[in-house]
């Protein structure tokens, strides 16, 4: 068990250094793929929790990470807040987001609560497009103000490790939530609630706690995304975009870490792969979603994990014959 | 000394219908006690009031002295009472095990945001969680299936899975919603004595069934509803010779006896 443990922290550590490598060596659009990469993982990692183990559609997910990604915006460089602050505000209003989102939850269930996200989604977009004011409208807002990396190198490059860390810690998190007490609670609300109640679990709580949960990862990312790209524009927050994010769920595998980001690598790596195939990208890219969805259903890593198994009891087999 | 369950004079309403009419029991510690009655006349409907999925119209409900009429699901089966269903509802995308350990959920103490920063803490539930799991799949005779995945389990076994998962909670009264049905007469009499042997522990049994072998050399007393309503109570033989009974449900049959 223990050999087990090192080996999957070996592996990630080698993912890990050839993702710094693979930075340091590559040209600036590479760079901000790569960039766009990490915050996408956070998102599906965060979505996991509500859409993927608890069972509740979330199509909410641009619209909270674009309130993170504006609040910090906004309390860090209009109002000159200390930048840690302004995150630690950030985190807090994931709770409060995760909570008005979680209220409902209890009543609707199904399309309904689809159709509540996507209208949460669409008045927080619209909202920001029209508070010209305070967020600068349609024309977006300029130049943010980034976290301050071991407070003194605020460049771009320096900030992909920065949110490198975060990503790490994010998925740090998610692996223990996700593999304890707190991944099957939730898993049994989506198989089966009337039986997880009847096993003293309070389903209400949990629904919140697991929405307040993809709030908090979501507005983690908007601030991992403003910080980035310095520069934040409404149509960045569009429904579609949170659809895309249940499409990474759905490719990569419902309910297991390595799953949402292998999912979450492959859509957001995919359509810069097919940008050649010019007009044809994104029926390509479409197609590509629809065959998963229809043959692979539990996404890529349930293929993976049988193709391990089956090789487990070949090897195991081997042994007993030897 | 107050009974381990006690219903006093409960009636359940849906619109129009009169699902359970006024109906009073008691259940007493450490007794096997049996709901039986035909199709339609609220045994379901009383479970489901029992353990909070419904909440009567107008009467309440005692579990060892305290009022539970209006508690939350959760609540009342933290309070120790445990039940199995009678379409099995177990958790289909988890293992055998798996299953079993969410019965623990509500026994460790943890919150989440304490979890995360304290996951030494967690692990150590974890193992605490996973070595009772362990221990009662092995007590209810299922450890050579404890990794599989409950959907490819044939029936019989995940009736026993119910079971165990409702142990895992430490219940002091079990709930069973028809136990015996669909199960063939060696795997039912595998399961009584199961139940027997659950039952010597020191739990409190209250089970809904039809079939009349089990019900008639298992239990200690039986409450027969008929339209919602109680017919009768009494010790088995009593049961198989009121001539209401025989006529609402039993039928002509047992009369012989």
């Amino acid at each position: 068990m223990k050999k087990k443990y090192w080996l999957i922290l070996l592996v990630s550590a080698v993912i890990v250094v050839a993702y710094v490598l693979l930075f340091m060596t590559s040209n600036s659009y590479i760079q901000s793929v790569m960039n766009m990469l990490l915050y996408n993982i956070v998102l599906v990692l965060g979505l996991n929790f509500i859409t993927g183990l608890t069972g509740q559609m979330n199509m909410a997910t641009a619209g909270m990470m674009a309130l993170g990604a504006y609040s910090f915006a906004i309390a860090d460089t209009s109002y000159n807040v200390n930048p840690w602050l302004s995150l630690l505000m950030v985190l807090a209003l994931g709770l409060v987001i995760g909570r008005a989102l979680g209220y409902p939850s209890l009543r609707l269930q199904g399309f309904f609560l689809s159709l509540t996200t996507i209208g949460f989604n669409e008045v927080v977009r619209i909202t920001v497009n029209n508070l010209t004011d305070i967020t600068g409208g349609a024309t977006g807002y300029k130049d943010v103000r980034r976290l301050p990396f071991f407070f003194q190198f605020p460049d771009k490059n320096s900030y992909f490790y920065l949110n490198l860390i975060f990503t790490l810690i994010m998925i740090a998190i998610a692996v223990l939530v996700v593999n304890s007490k707190w991944g099957r609670a939730y898993k049994s609300i989506r198989d089966n609630y009337e039986a997880a109640e009847a096993t003293g679990i309070d389903i209400a709580k949990l629904k919140i706690q697991a929405f307040t949960l993809a709030a908090v990862y979501s507005v983690v990312a908007g601030v991992m995304y403003a910080g980035y790209s310095q520069y934040l524009n409404p149509t960045a927050f569009a429904t579609s975009y949170s659809q895309n994010y249940v499409a990474m769920l759905m490719v990569g595998g419902i309910g297991s870490v390595p799953g949402n980001i292998l999912g979450a690598t492959l859509v957001t790596v995919l359509p810069e792969v097919l940008r050649a195939f010019q007009n044809y990208y994104w029926v390509m890219f479409c197609t590509i979603c629809l065959l998963m969805a229809i043959f692979v259903p539990d996404g890529l890593w349930s293929l993976l994990q049988k193709a391990i198994r089956f090789v487990q009891k070949k090897l195991n087999r081997n042994k007993e014959v030897a | 000394m107050p009974a381990m369950l006690e219903l006093k004079n409960i009636t359940k309403k849906f619109g129009g219908l009169v699902a359970v009419n006024d109906l009073s029991m008691r259940v007493d510690e450490h007794e096997i006690h049996a709901l039986i009655g035909p199709n339609g006349a609220g045994k379901t409907t009383a479970t489901n009031m029992i353990e909070g999925v419904y909440h009567p119209t107008s009467g309440q409900i005692f579990f060892k002295g305290q009022d539970i009429t209006n508690l939350k699901t959760h609540e009342i089966a933290r309070l120790g009472i445990g039940r199995t269903f009678q379409n099995i509802k177990l958790y289909d995308t988890m293992t055998a095990l798996e299953n079993v350990m969410v019965g623990g959920h509500q026994l460790t103490k943890l919150d989440l945001f304490p979890s995360i920063i304290n996951p030494k803490g967690l692990m150590e539930e974890e193992k605490m969680l996973k070595e009772k799991a362990e221990m009662l799949i092995e007590y209810v005779g299922l450890s050579g299936i404890k990794n599989e995945y409950v959907k490819n389990l044939p029936y019989g076994n995940k009736k026993v899975l119910e079971v165990a998962r409702a142990l895992m909670m430490d219940p002091e009264l079990l709930l069973l919603d028809e136990p015996a049905a669909g199960l063939n007469p060696s795997e039912r009499a595998d399961f009584v004595s199961l139940l027997m042997r659950i039952h010597s522990e020191g739990k409190t049994l209250f089970f809904i069934e039809h079939n009349m072998d089990v019900v008639m050399n298992v239990s200690h007393r039986i409450t027969v509803v008929n339209f919602g309503a109680k017919i009768a109570e009494g010790t088995p033989q009593e049961i198989q010779t009121n001539p209401e009974v025989i006529k609402a449900y039993l039928g002509e049959r047992y009369k012989v006896k």
